[in-house]
């Protein structure tokens, strides 16, 4: 048994007379710790002397102000350095000690007065936080839950009616065979005619089955290709390849590069299965059969990768958290005034690590040394474990009320109600150790004690607030409420000294293997202890039913499509037209309007002399000459728009010119009347 | 000579060229097939990949006479094939052949000669043999042209026609080599090889001529299912009526894609051609067969672009989908 501080108090105080203490008193603000001798006479109660190990640990209130000091100071205390942070609503009764703070906090009491006149001193500001009345964002977000919940059962209801007109409908055109325009031999693009395929059989077992039946009658040649089949189906139900009417068997062989033990298998099973199908090879028994001595544990090669995947991908869902369910480090304590990031910094600065427990108290690791109990409310049956672990030499603080366990421990909250003045217990005040350290909180309840076994260590307005006890071979000290613990508080007075000076156990406390403490808050319990629980705890019942449901219809109806494959829509190209008039803006924008009508020029000669004048000699009189004949036009008019044309190129000048649209219009008429380009 | 022991031959002689054709193992492969199926290779790259290394190398293995043209603008048809020369001493015409009269010729950027010369192959390559004054001389067995392009240049150079191209058997691509490949290319350089002393290389004659024609004439034995006339059929036909392509393969192309088929499923080691064969060599064979729309290239559209599209469009026979 190793003796806290208020054991090694009582025992000197005890004993002061009779027995000459063994203390160190050059340092009257020193927490210390010290081999006592067997024999001391305790009171009030049994207390237990045993082992303390071998001289003095101590901490210095120096040392802890300068934790203290390094703690807040740091920006992820925001109420202490930010004065635009805006205190949660739970914490704002913590405002209280916003004055006294301000020498480690500076920020707090801007922080406290920037929430506003009306709630300094308001009854919401004095309320303790157990009597916390709901959040007014939380009755919003409660009535836009209800609004949320009418829109989601709308949404599922519509999408089930929905799910289920598109099952009937496909129902419907399953009993009327070509009803479906799609069952009509189609056609694409390119006029090459596609036959509709008939339904492949998809289902790995019923394909393996049907190999072995039609092995068993002798037809071969069709029991390897379904034996090969089932393994294509099965590679491609994991993923490892894609089954698709282009693709060879030499495309799936290959597209297993990542996976050489299958892809030599299936190679071997390709070659047997080519030498069937194309070669001229008679198929057999022997054949068939070495053909589904590799397709079988291949099968069974994917499955159990399947089994892997799944198993990997489920085990790394608890992954945050080791086999006992606790968090590995303090990273989730809150920074809020209300939260125990410091309590938690301080104890890990001087020797302790203290960490958040997750798990409830089926198992309580035998490497835990302390439990502190805040915001929470253990059931009787995780109370008696609690207790049996304690008296086996462990220490337990209760910051909440002990609820069943208040009778057996002999304490439980007061109404008597503490006004915030606190005062250390006289022996404590006189001691070597605390001395005239100041304590200060909110508000608070207070203790009721069975006095015959707990000694008060910290009274508020005569009634106990932390008391301590032996409670078997270990100790229980008890604080009236969290209050002292919390951020806030740590932050004023000497509140943080003698919180850790009531906390801090035995020597070892100090020693390089920090001291595992837990922290134990709303949060315990709450994790899943088995898959059935997480799934109880989620209420994912509903959802798991449905899963089942769907996963039940494909079992019924496998290897049977849903719906009807159809074809990717064909990438539509944009037509040459658009091409054309594209590059007639990039012309527009660069002002070319010569070099366009150029070019439209010579192809128009081009094509005027093929149309007007086929086999001609190719000068330009002679096509003006045909020209004119045919469409009644004077020569000279026609020669002179096909001298314009042919010239465009030669002319300078790179701007546009309503010139260059006339000429084009004049070409385009005479294109017209020779029957046109189209 | 059956399959297995043509298949052994053949890995020799891919091994024994990719020996100092570092990293091009493919196109080792392709101008093989053609050899096999008895057809012409155009190597298109751009200059330095090694498409004369493959050639000398390749005729050095499989002990075949081999002769070089570099073509040029003012290279002359007779400057090919050969022909007539008084003799003053005997008083009559004699017949000098061209460098075509070889077993494998080398026709070095064939696209920088104009029509008329790149012409006076025609003839060679379609019916192997060469006709000077009236009188038809037949060339040598085998007899292989691979001719080389270059892809980029189009100052000074006379595009092949399409009778031409479809003469060739295939089209290989010769892409730049990796970062790994180009690093082993200049170890060889430094350990003092040089291309053209391949006799210092210790570069082996893996197989003789006799043993090619025997080769050659193996193939006839390969089996060719009904189902991959279908697919082989299917896919010609899908040239002809994809959208993007102006003109289409010609039966030509077809028979080339099954021939060539055979080859690689001979050099498989298999006597029975499988619709991969057909699919794997297709880009090969039709690559240089196809002419695309405008508006299609104008897409930025490629031949082999258009060809991986009709392969995905044609159904495999016997598949599993």
């Amino acid at each position: 048994m190793r003796p806290g501080p208020a054991f090694i108090v009582m025992s000197l105080l005890a004993s002061s007379a009779a027995a000459e203490p063994d203390v160190k008193t050059d340092d009257d603000d020193a927490v210390e710790f010290f081999d006592i001798d067997g024999g001391v006479e305790l009171a009030p109660g049994a207390w237990p002397d045993g082992d303390v190990g071998d001289g003095w640990v101590t901490v210095s209130k120096e040392e802890i102000d300068q934790t203290l000091g390094r703690t807040f100071s740091a920006a992820r205390y925001p109420f202490c350095n930010d004065g635009e942070y805006r205190v949660p609503r739970r914490d704002r009764y913590l405002c209280d000690l916003a004055d006294e703070a301000k020498n480690r906090c500076p920020e707090f009491q801007k922080t406290c007065q920037r929430l506003g006149a009306a709630a300094t001193g308001s009854e919401e500001r004095r309320r303790p936080p157990d009597a916390q009345k709901p959040d007014e964002e939380l009755r919003i977000s409660s009535s836009l839950s209800s609004l949320a919940r009418v829109i989601f059962w709308t949404l599922l209801a519509l999408g089930l009616l929905a799910l289920i007109v598109a099952i009937a409908r496909n129902f419907r055109s399953r009993e009327r065979p070509g009803a479906d325009a799609g069952d009509e031999p189609s056609t694409d693009d390119d006029g090459v005619a596609r036959t509709p395929a008939p339904p492949r059989e998809t289902d790995v077992d019923r394909l393996l089955a049907r190999a072995r039946e039609a092995a068993g009658r002798g037809a071969y040649d069709v029991a390897i290709r379904d034996a090969y089949w089932a393994a294509l189906r099965q590679l491609d139900r994991s993923g490892a390849i894609q089954i698709d009417p282009s693709l060879t068997n030499g495309d799936y062989v290959r597209g297993l590069e990542e996976h050489p033990a299958t892809q030599d298998d299936l190679r071997a099973v390709v070659r047997a299965v080519e030498r069937v199908q194309f070669g001229s090879a008679p198929p057999s028994k022997g054949m068939f059969d070495d053909v589904l001595g590799r397709v079988v544990p291949l099968l069974h090669r994917t499955s159990l990768l399947l089994v892997l995947v799944v198993a990997l991908v489920s085990s790394t869902g608890c992954g945050a958290f080791d086999d006992l369910g606790e968090s590995k480090d303090a990273s989730g304590f809150s920074h809020a005034p209300g939260g125990y990031a410091a309590l938690a910094e301080v104890m890990q600065a001087h020797g302790a690590r203290l960490r958040h427990r997750i798990r409830d108290f089926d198992i309580i690791h035998p490497e835990t040394r302390m439990l502190i109990i805040v915001d929470s409310e253990p059931s009787e049956s995780d109370w008696e474990s609690i207790l049996e672990w304690t008296r086996l030499g462990h220490t337990l603080v209760i910051a909440t009320d002990p609820g069943p366990a208040r009778t057996e421990l002999g304490a439980e909250r007061a109404m008597q109600p503490c006004r915030g003045e606190l005062l250390l217990d006289e022996a404590y005040r006189s001691s070597a150790w605390f001395g005239p350290s100041t304590l200060s909180t909110v508000p608070d309840p207070t203790l009721a004690i069975d006095t015959s076994s707990w000694w008060p260590l910290v009274t508020c307005g005569g009634h106990p607030y932390v008391a301590e006890r032996s409670l078997g071979e270990g100790r229980v000290v008890m604080f009236a409420s969290s209050v002292l613990l919390s951020n806030a508080a740590l932050t004023v007075a000497d509140n943080a000294y003698v919180v850790y000076g009531f906390l801090k156990p035995p020597p070892d406390f100090g020693s390089d293997d920090a001291t595992p403490v837990e922290l134990v808050d709303e949060v315990t319990g709450s994790g899943a202890r088995t898959p059935l629980d997480s799934v109880a705890n989620g209420r994912l019942l509903p959802l798991l039913v449905q899963i089942v449901l769907v996963m039940l219809v494909f079992g019924l109806w496998r290897g049977v499509r849903f719906g009807r494959p159809r074809d990717p829509p064909t990438r539509s190209r944009r037509r040459f037209e658009e091409h054309v008039r594209a590059l007639g803006a990039i012309y527009e924008k660069a002002g070319a309007s010569k070099l366009a009508l150029a070019a439209y020029g010579a192809w128009a000669v081009e094509w005027l002399r093929a149309r007007a004048n086929p086999g001609a000699e190719a000068s330009l009189s002679s096509l003006s000459e045909a020209i004119a004949r045919r469409t009644g036009r004077d020569e000279h008019e026609v020669t002179r728009i096909l001298v314009g044309a042919m010239t465009a190129r030669d002319e300078e000048g790179s701007g546009e010119s309503p010139e260059d649209l006339r000429a084009f219009r004049e070409i385009q008429s005479l294109l017209a009347e020779l029957g046109g380009t189209q | 000579m059956n399959v297995e022991r043509l298949s052994e031959r053949f890995h020799r002689v891919v091994d024994e060229v990719s020996r100092v054709l570092v990293g091009q193992r493919p196109v080792v492969e392709h101008a093989l097939y053609a050899v096999l199926a008895g057809g012409h290779v155009l190597v298109e790259g751009v200059p330095g990949l090694g498409k004369t290394l493959l050639v000398r190398s390749l005729s050095h293995v499989v002990g075949a006479t081999f002769k070089r043209i570099q073509f040029t603008p003012d290279l002359m048809p007779s400057d090919v094939t050969g022909g007539n020369i008084y003799n003053q001493k005997e008083g009559d015409f004699v017949f000098v052949p061209g460098p075509v009269f070889t077993q494998l010729l080398l026709a070095d950027e064939i696209n920088r000669a104009p029509a008329k010369t790149q012409s006076a192959l025609l003839e060679a390559m379609q019916d192997r043999s060469v006709t000077a004054d009236g009188v038809t001389r037949a060339l040598p067995n085998p007899f292989l042209v691979i001719a080389t392009q270059n892809p980029i240049e189009s100052q000074g150079t006379y595009p092949l026609p399409e009778a031409q191209l479809d003469r060739f058997l295939l089209k290989v691509d010769v892409q730049h080599p990796s970062r790994d490949v180009e690093k082993r290319v200049l170890q060889n350089y430094v350990a003092g090889f040089h291309p053209s002393e391949l006799e210092k290389v210790g570069l082996e004659r893996v197989l003789s001529v006799e043993e090619l024609l025997e080769m050659q004439s193996a193939l006839t034995g390969v089996r060719v299912d009904d189902a991959i006339l279908d697919y082989v059929t299917d896919i010609i036909a899908r040239t002809r009526l994809h959208r993007s392509v102006y003109l289409g393969a010609s039966p030509r192309g077809s028979i080339g894609l099954l021939t060539t088929a055979r080859a690689r499923a001979a050099t498989d080691g298999r006597d029975y051609v499988v619709p991969d064969d057909v699919k794997f060599l297709a880009p090969a064979v039709l690559r240089h067969r196809i002419v695309l729309h405008p508006d299609a290239e104008l897409e930025g559209m490629s031949t082999d672009d258009c060809i991986e599209s009709i392969l995905r469009e044609a159904t495999v026979p016997k598949t599993a989908a």
